[in-house]
């Protein structure tokens, strides 16, 4: 084992950061922010137009090239957005899969024509994108997905379901993940398309999620047509193209997590010291050391994305190594919300509205963190990751 | 030594050979450690120093921990930085390997024979000749804690001082923690990729296999955390919430290995024990727990 030095200085984009941090000040809407007493969840509309309006003010898109929208810088900028819009309690992106994941491999794969097709469409908010891996059969064992892409004419047909598509029922585009022979053919002759989901033959039911959201779809595909300029890569490109997807989703993706893993927590605090009957807990050894390993674990996540960012900014590959990332993020965020909702769950009944508030938050939050160690790859898919691809333990027999 | 020609990483491998050819005359071994370009790392030119940045000793403390070193060199590259402008004459000997000197923390100070002096928490530098020393338990066989009062005051340095020194002894712990938990690491994946049960190697097995992700997960964490500690993040902080992140992943790396190992992680001869005993020596010598609490309550004090 080689000893790795612990002393690259991080370059922080500090201006650009300051520049992100005033315009989130002067241009969020009233209600967007969950940690204060007069939040409203925004709707769909609110926010498609809040995006759009990150993107012309140099928000979104900071590293695609200024050719299809972006505004051609690195993922240093886009560190520097992230942090400042991690401190706010801001709503999630609409398009995150669009941004962080479609918007990549499009640029990765895609030709010079989908690209001019595709790419500023996500960045204006004109389309939203879904992700169209999962199917009942196939979920940690990916390479076993079903749906079937054939050959008709100069064109395709595709046959199939999805399921766990998060927000397909609002999506004009999905990146959908088929294959052209039979199921035993593994990872081999997998393809990707940009379908669009007003095709006809295309049907999404919503699913009602623990959270009492009707947030994820399954998807049905009924002999639908697609183009052959919808397919994104050559044929056997599908499964390489559909890792680096998964990649990017547990390296960089909502990037700006730990900076709102740190906001919540001083939501929490402010709002357990908020009420009389519950400040006393904030002096209690035990609560105090679960907040400094809140604290403890909130910046290894950002030791993590931090320097990964260096890395590929350096010109690396982030491999397999989001895998730990995600794997520390989402488990200590589980620990963090347990610990919200211990808390909050002792504020009294005539609490203020600021407890209230986070009462709110914490009680959702909770509940939907039971997510983040099921997607983009369960907690064992990753350990397994972890041991092939990083540890390269062989697997003997 | 000019600094830009020199990478911090570039010490590793040097030191550590030094550490593994130690004499076994305590008193020997401070000068050969200066000998090698130790000891003498951050103090500067005019003592006998490199005048290096704390980057360069990390590798060094990494080394340390590694090599189970019985001398408590991060304290010496520290002190002889520290030392140099009220004390000089000392810090030099520091540099050459003359001296040899611990720092108290809130749980004591590691200490061996090969230790001539010792900085008090009161700023106060001892000789450790006339003092009186308690020895406080004895997890770490190579360098157990001790409590260290009395002897001859030959220097003191001021509180900016020692809350400089405090900070930095602790980003060099988290590095000897490191270099502990890569090496049980390195142990533990060598035995359970050679060990036959069941017909198979045991990492050929599932939950082994997890196990030892878990292990890797902790043991990237705390590097990460302790690279990040070194930046300038802006954050106050980062180098406690390091340390914790370094404790407790150490803590886990050490033990899982010597779960991993059957019953041969049980036995004396196995050296795993040992750096579980250095890392958790590091944990008590910090008073971690209080440390925790103060990080939290300084967290707590500013949004309330
Ligand atoms: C909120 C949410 C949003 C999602 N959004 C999308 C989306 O937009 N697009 C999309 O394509 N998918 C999406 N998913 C699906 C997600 O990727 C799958 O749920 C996930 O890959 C697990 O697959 P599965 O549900 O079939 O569970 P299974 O694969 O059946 O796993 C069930 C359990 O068995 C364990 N397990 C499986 N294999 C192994 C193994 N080899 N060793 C040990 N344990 C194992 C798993 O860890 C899990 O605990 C979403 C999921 C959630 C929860």
């Amino acid at each position: 084992m080689t000893a790795q030095p612990a002393a690259a200085p991080l370059t922080i984009a500090t201006d650009f950061g300051a520049r992100a941090a005033a315009w989130f000040d002067g241009n969020t809407p009233a209600g967007f922010h969950a940690d204060r007493t007069d939040y409203a969840a925004p709707d769909l509309a609110a926010c498609r137009a809040y995006e759009a309006a990150m993107h012309r003010a140099g928000l979104a898109g900071i590293t695609w090239p200024t050719d299809y929208g972006g505004h051609g810088l690195t993922l240093r900028e886009h560190l520097a957005m992230s942090r400042e819009f991690g401190a706010r309690a801001l709503p999630e992106s609409v398009n995150s899969i669009g941004k962080e994941l479609c918007g990549p491999v499009i640029q990765a794969v895609g030709s010079a024509a989908q690209k001019a097709a595709l790419l500023p469409r996500i960045l204006d908010m004109t389309e939203i994108w879904c992700q169209g891996f999962s199917e009942p059969e196939a979920g940690s064992d990916l390479a076993r997905l079903r749906t079937k892409v054939t050959r008709d004419g100069d064109g395709w047909r595709a046959n199939g379901q999805k399921i766990w598509t998060s927000g397909a029922y609002r999506s004009q585009k999905c990146l959908l993940l088929a294959r052209t022979g039979s199921v035993e053919d593994r990872h081999r002759g997998m393809v990707m398309f940009a379908l669009p989901m007003d095709r006809e033959g295309v049907r999404v039911n919503t699913i009602r999620s623990i959270d009492g959201r009707d947030s994820f779809c399954e998807v049905f595909l009924d002999n639908v047509w697609l183009d052959e300029a919808e397919m994104l890569g050559a044929p056997d490109e599908g499964w390489s193209a559909a890792i680096r997807v998964l990649e990017i989703e547990r390296a960089t993706n909502r990037m700006y997590r730990a900076w709102r893993f740190e906001n919540e927590l001083r939501h929490l605090v402010s709002a357990i010291a908020s009420e009389p009957a519950t400040r006393g807990l904030l002096e209690d050894g035990h609560t105090r050391r679960r907040i400094a390993q809140a604290l403890t674990d909130i910046d290894m996540v950002k030791g993590y994305v931090e320097l990964a960012v260096e890395a590929l900014a350096e010109g690396d590959r982030i491999g397999a190594r989001g895998s730990l990332m995600k794997l520390h993020w989402s488990e200590s965020h589980q620990n963090f919300v347990k610990l919200a909702l211990d808390l909050v769950s002792q504020l009294p009944a005539n609490a203020g509205p600021v407890a209230r508030r986070a009462r709110a938050r914490f009680e959702q939050g909770y509940l939907f963190s039971r997510a983040a160690t099921i997607y983009a790859g369960s907690t064992e898919v990753q350990l397994d990751i972890i041991a092939q691809r990083i540890l390269n333990l062989p697997k003997g027999r | 030594m000019d600094s830009d020609d020199l990478k911090p990483e570039d010490f590793f491998d040097a030191a550590l050979a030094a550490m593994q050819a130690l004499p076994t005359e305590p008193r020997a071994r401070a000068a050969h450690l200066a000998e090698a370009g130790l000891t003498g790392v951050l103090a500067p030119e005019a003592v006998g120093g490199m005048a290096l940045p704390l980057a360069f000793a990390v590798p060094v403390a990494q080394a340390a921990g590694r090599a189970l070193l019985p001398v408590p060199l991060s304290e010496t590259m520290l002190l002889a930085r520290a030392l140099a402008p009220v004390a000089p004459d000392l810090a030099a000997a520091l540099c050459t390997g003359e001296a040899a000197a611990t720092l108290q923390g809130a749980g004591g100070a590691a200490l061996s024979d090969t230790c001539t002096h010792a900085v008090l928490e009161t700023g106060a530098v001892v000789t450790l000749a006339d003092a009186e020393v308690t020895p406080l338990g004895a997890l770490d066989l190579e360098l157990p804690l001790a409590r260290i009062s009395g002897g001859t005051v030959v220097a003191r340095l001021d509180p900016a001082a020692m809350a400089a020194l405090t900070r930095d002894a602790r980003a060099l712990a988290c590095a000897e923690i490191l270099g502990a938990a890569e090496t049980c690491m390195q142990t533990v994946v060598d035995h359970t990729t050679t060990r036959v049960q069941f017909g198979r190697p045991l990492i050929a097995l599932q939950a082994v296999r997890h196990a030892l992700a878990r292990q890797k997960l902790a043991l990237e964490g705390l590097r990460h955390a302790l690279r990040r500690s070194l930046g300038d993040t802006g954050e106050a902080r980062s180098g406690t919430t390091a340390f914790l992140a370094a404790t407790q992943g150490g803590v886990q790396v050490a033990e899982g290995a010597i779960q991993l190992h059957g019953g041969m992680g049980f036995t004396w001869d196995v050296p795993l024990h040992r750096y579980l005993r250095r890392i958790r020596r590091i944990e008590a010598q910090q008073g971690t727990p209080a440390l925790a609490s103060r990080l939290a309550a300084d967290f707590i004090a500013e949004l309330a």
